[in-house]
């Protein structure tokens, strides 16, 4: 988790213009694809927060995340025979956690060639102050805070910064609530 | 100033017609058929939430691709940029940044997934189907040609569009209607003040002995 704010310009940010981003079945190397740099992925537990933008991009269900309620944890999983090498989850990464292992940049997309054992992490759940429910992983919330830290002089990003400890959902009711007293409404 | 779609609770009536209008006309205009208005009901209040678009907003300086911009007086996604790392649904103070999943899209994670449950928030939910491949927010229905959908649909006028002109003048009706309580408060105020000067003259004391005075009927009892 890095402190400074990451402004990669990562090559699906680059290609967006001229290529819509395939979702779906359409495989990240299908034809209309943007050119991604493509290799075996590697994943640093350290500067991953979970934010789970790879396992979206993943075509093929290689990258997944589960919600482990009981234990409060999020579960991380990286399975190497699933991958195509695709390496849209090194492109879509924020923190730069995905990244591409050097030299396989030369090497036939070979998938099954060599056996790993499924990579799993997991991940701390945070607990919404206000409802108690889960609603994103401990280190997400501390590298969005660190982020709105950097907004100096932004009442906006410093009344968000004071809000990352609740859920979205409570945001909305707190919201609507706040519309309620303004709009004088009694309790029935 | 941007301008934003502001709702008066008193008179939502929690139908709905804001939210299917909304992911209905972004639909219409190739753009993700989620609804940009959530509607809130509990037991006292019923209320659509609407995107405020924050001047420093903090969606946009979350985004690690650059995919939220200020677009005049509003802000904008870029779907295509959007990679659904959904930080910015994270950080947004009032909650008004949605996930929005293709209308093609086949949930891949985890298909029985529930929107939430009761351990866990909708957001977290909504990343564990690993089908939200990007986020929606309100941008004023900037493609259609006249304003903001939500607005002409909403059956009860429920919804309008707050920009500086209606801010100004939504100000100053409250500080008439301040100085109309505070005027109000001072007239009954010299009303007191006049009548008990009037006993005072007459020495009868009406209003203070009124509740505490011995009653006519306790005096005849032996």
């Amino acid at each position: 988790m890095s402190p400074l704010k990451p402004r990669v310009p990562n090559p699906i940010s680059q290609g967006a213009s001229r290529a819509v981003r395939p979702h779906g079945a359409a495989g990240g190397n299908g034809i209309g694809a943007p050119a991604v740099p493509q290799g075996k992925p590697h994943h640093d537990f350290g500067r991953c927060i979970a934010c789970a933008a790879c396992a979206v991009a993943c075509d093929t269900s290689a990258i997944r995340i589960f919600v482990d309620e009981d234990e409060g944890m999020l579960v991380w999983t990286l399975d190497l025979t699933d991958c195509t090498w695709c390496g849209r989850c090194a492109a879509v990464c924020p923190t730069g956690a995905m990244g591409l292992v050097a030299d396989s940049a030369c090497r036939p997309a070979a998938f099954a060639d060599d056996p790993e054992p499924p990579k799993r992490c997991l991940f701390a759940l945070r607990e919404c102050a206000s409802c108690g429910r889960y609603y994103a992983t401990n280190k997400e919330v501390e590298y969005a805070s660190s982020l709105l830290e950097q907004e100096e002089g932004n009442a906006d990003a410093a009344r968000a910064l004071a809000l990352t400890g609740i859920c979205p959902d409570c945001k909305r009711t707190h919201d609507a609530k706040a519309a309620g007293r303004r709009a004088g409404m009694k309790r029935f | 100033m941007n301008r934003f779609v502001v709702s008066d609770p008193s008179r939502c009536i929690g139908c709905g017609a804001c939210r299917v209008t909304c992911s209905e006309a972004h639909r219409k205009r190739a753009l993700r058929p989620a609804s940009r208005i959530s509607l809130v009901k509990t037991r006292d209040v019923s209320a659509a939430v609407t995107c405020h678009q924050c001047e420093g907003a903090p969606c946009l300086s979350v985004c690690p691709e650059g995919a939220i911009s200020q677009e005049g007086d509003r802000l904008q996604v870029d779907e295509a940029r959007c990679t659904g790392c959904l930080l910015c649904a994270l950080v947004c103070p009032f909650g008004a940044v949605y996930p929005s999943a293709p209308s093609t899209a086949h949930v891949k994670a985890a298909p029985y997934s529930r929107a939430s449950s009761a351990r866990s928030a909708g957001l977290l939910r909504q990343k564990e189907t690993g089908a939200y491949t990007s986020v929606v927010v309100c941008d004023l229905c900037a493609k259609a040609p006249d304003g903001p959908r939500c607005i002409a649909a909403c059956p009860t006028k429920a919804l309008s569009l707050m920009d500086e002109g209606a801010l100004g003048h939504l100000a100053r009706e409250r500080r008439i209607d301040a100085i109309e309580k505070t005027s109000i408060a001072m007239q009954g105020a010299t009303e007191l003040r006049e009548l008990l000067a009037a006993e005072a003259a007459l020495g009868t004391g009406v209003v203070r002995d009124r509740e505490d005075a011995p009653r006519d009927k306790t005096e005849v009892l032996p």
